[in-house]
Formats: structure tokens, sequence, C-alpha cells
């Protein structure tokens, strides 16, 4: 008798658990990713949900220090979601306008693009360009010492409050398509120029795999917990 | 398990066992914006270097640390 291995058989995606920060101290963070990171064109994605708050919550931001840094925010005073490039001092944002978003008890996708070659900044929500095309972007300076997920990498505050999945870190600009994947997170295995992919799928512990493929391992941080509502 | 929060001061964080709280380490303690108080959670017991200090619930701190004037967030955050 003999034994045959389909060895070609996938792995099915799934998509267990989210992270529940608590808009206090909780955040996560991956050191290793600083290297990774290209300051002159990425694309950063996540899957949001928003508990309500009264002040300024960061999704992600990275930095070298306050001149030079890229961030997706909630800005509690204007109600918009901002996409900002910073580079070399010169500020580029889009702000887009989620006026219901806390609270609404749904998952929200948000992507942000900087391309320096192409001279073009975007921003995505659930799946859409928002905010138009910005240019006349920044020179970069120095090299990348901090990168947050949930809290602002400069200095200790804008803590988020509500939930976070499925973040993405890309090298280059990927297509909104398939980041929103028709309002559904997807698999992003095999995928050229992923630097970080946190799947958040672990469901205990403080380590978070780094399903990329580079192992810029993601640590949760100040008590950070895995939740099973996912979008 | 509901989680309490206490605000100490900076220099009492060196002082403290991080196998007893939430928080990770005196570096990732959040720290107000003149940096001389502190905010560490626990579950459950309350370890005894906390046991004299103010227990705060969620909302109890989110309204703290939410309000301007409090000093631990600055609106523009850019």
């Amino acid at each position: 008798m003999s034994i045959i291995i389909n060895s070609s058989k996938s792995v099915q995606f799934q998509n267990p658990f989210s992270i529940d920060l608590d808009g206090i101290n909780d955040n996560a963070t991956a050191d290793g990713i600083f290297n990774d990171i290209n300051v002159n064109t990425g694309t950063f994605s996540a899957w949001i949900k928003k508990d309500s708050t009264s002040s300024n919550d960061v999704i992600f931001k990275f930095d070298v220090d306050t001149s030079n840094q890229v961030t997706i925010a909630y800005v509690n005073s204007t109600t918009v979601l901002r996409y900002q490039y910073k580079a070399g001092g010169t500020t580029k944002k889009i702000d887009h306008s989620v006026s219901s978003i806390e609270n609404d008890g749904n998952w929200h996708h948000v992507a942000i693009t900087w391309d320096t070659s192409a001279d073009e900044l975007k921003a995505y929500f659930d799946g859409s360009q928002v905010g138009g095309t910005i240019s006349s972007l920044g020179t970069w300076s120095g090299t990348v010492n901090a990168f947050k997920i949930g809290m602002n990498s400069i200095s200790s505050n804008g803590f988020w409050t509500g939930h976070i999945d499925q973040f993405s870190a890309f090298t280059s600009i990927v297509s909104i398509t398939t980041l929103y994947n028709g309002g559904t997170p997807g698999n992003l295995t095999g995928m050229s120029n992923l630097i970080g992919w946190y799947q958040f799928n672990e469901g205990s512990g403080t380590s978070v795999i780094d399903s990329s493929g580079t192992a810029n391992t993601a640590t949760l941080i100040n008590g950070a917990a895995f939740s099973t509502d996912t979008p | 398990m509901s989680r309490i929060y206490v605000i100490v001061n900076v220099n009492e964080l060196s002082s403290l066992d991080y196998n007893e709280l939430l928080t990770t380490s005196e570096n990732t303690a959040r720290k107000n914006l003149a940096e001389d108080k502190a905010l560490v959670s626990y579950e459950g017991t309350t370890p005894s270097t906390l046991s004299n200090k103010t227990k705060y619930n969620n909302t109890e701190i989110q309204t703290i640390v939410d309000d301007i004037n409090n000093g631990w967030y600055e609106e523009d955050e850019e």
C-alpha cells in the first residue's frame, strides 16, 4: 500500500483574532522593521474598528524625528482620518472625514501609499481613494528609528481606542483592490515587497508572528490583548 | 477581570515588579508630557507597591488622560 501526500494543497487563510487596544497605554511595536521600511516608496494597510474617544488616536506611525514621519491617525477634534507623509519638515496630509466612525460597530480598511519618484501621496478608506493625490512631497532625512502600531512613535500619547487587525507593510505601491479584497481581509502570502504582516492570530501571549517572511516579529505592549472580534 | 490603572511618580517606576503588572516595563510605561508621572496597570491582586495609590478603572483613567488640561497629551501630535 502506498500513501500519497498532496504537497500542493495550500493552507486556508484564517483570521480568528485581532488586537483590542485600551486607548490608555496599549500598543504594539516591531523594532526589526526599521531597516526594511522604504521611506521613498511604500504602502501600509490595516483593518480598524474604532471605539469612542476624546483624544487623537494613532493607527500607526514610524519616524526618524518630528520632521520625518509617516502616519495614519484619527483626529478627534475634526473627526477625520489623517494620512500624513512628512519629510524634511514638509507636511503633506490628507484628511478624510469619518464623523460616524466612533462606535459604529463596523470594521473599516485604511491604507496609505507614498512614492517620491512619482511624487504622489494617496489615501484609501474602505477600498476607495479619498482626498485626491497629493504632490510636492519633501525629501526624507535620516534613518527610521521608531515604529508603533496603536500609538504615537514620537511621544507617549495617541493611544488607539478599539481594534486593529491584519496590519501589512510594503516597500512598493500595492493595489487597493488587492488589499481591500472586496471588504474582507485576504491572504497576502507570497506578495512581493511585503516587509511586515501582522495578522494577530496568536490568541495569547505578547509575541506576534510576522507572516511576511521577513521575521520582523511584533510585541504587544502594556497589556494589549487579543480579541475574537475580527473583520 | 477588569483592568486597574494607577498613576505613579516616574521615579517610582524602577521599584515596581513588572511580573505583577500588565505594563511591560519601565521604558514602556506611559508618561505625562512633563515626564514626571507615569501610568501602570494590572489585573487581579493589587501589587503591594501600589497598595496606597489611587486606583482607576478604564473609564476613570480615560477621563483623566484625555483631558488636555491634565497634561497627558497635546492636541497637535504631528
